[in-house]
């Protein structure tokens, strides 16, 4: 992974055609502002990882054992008490 | 669970296990072209049932939110309230979406990514919560079989 220092207010460039600014820095966020032609999609990280997640659940859910799932989440609830 | 299920499924449902449909006028993530759901409680437990209206696909298995993290009721940015026509949190039932493999003792679920439902209204999104340090893969059954 490349690693590249800034401080706010300074930027660096993506093939040229995107920059990347970091805006503003608190202790524990960073405000980041990214100036990219309107094709290319810039989305938070967790929203692919949900979309993946999304389409396992639904290739998952079609051969759920419920049976299972209830005997195991009493189980569960048994060993809570 | 079954008093905050069934009062906010209002007159829409006298019984907890009856369809419901709900729309997601922006889809799930990775199924935004499909709108509309009904929803299902499975037996008495927190598991529910969520599938495309009038077809099978996609389906998804959730678990009431409340069911597996005590007290969970995120914050939303004012403009999903106002797009779920919620005054507040207070008026929406959250669920998750689970994985659940063929061993149900390595089901996982996402507490990142909630679905909230406004059940008077009918409405509903997911939405990916910001700033949080829920897992987007968290385990329901603990491994050394305390499940």
């Amino acid at each position: 992974m490349l690693v590249i220092s800034r401080r706010a207010g300074e930027s660096f460039l993506i093939d040229g055609g995107i920059e990347v600014v970091v805006l503003e820095m608190t202790n524990d966020k960073v405000k980041i502002g990214i100036n990219a032609p309107r094709d290319i999609r810039v989305i938070r990280r967790e929203l692919r990882d949900t979309e993946n997640l999304n389409l396992e659940s639904v290739a998952c859910a079609a051969d759920v054992d419920f049976c299972e799932l209830s005997h195991a989440l009493s189980r569960k609830k048994e060993n809570l008490r | 669970m079954e008093r905050v299920w069934m009062n906010k499924m209002g007159k829409n449902s006298k019984k907890g296990n009856e369809p419901c449909v709900i729309r997601f006028p922006m889809g799930i993530l990775g199924f935004e072209d499909v709108g509309e759901y009904t929803v299902r409680r499975h037996g008495e437990g927190p598991v529910f049932e969520l599938r495309a209206a009038g077809r099978d696909y996609p389906g998804f298995i959730l678990f009431e939110a409340e069911s597996i993290e005590k007290g969970y009721r995120p914050a939303l940015p004012d403009e999903l309230l106002k797009a779920l026509e919620a005054p507040d949190e207070g008026e929406l039932c959250f669920f998750v979406i689970a994985v659940v493999p063929k061993d149900v003792g390595e089901t996982t679920v996402n507490l990142k990514s909630p679905l909230a439902v406004n059940f008077r209204a009918g409405l509903a999104a997911q939405t990916v919560l910001d700033g949080t340090d829920y897992s987007l893969r968290h385990r329901i059954f603990s491994k050394n079989g305390g499940r």
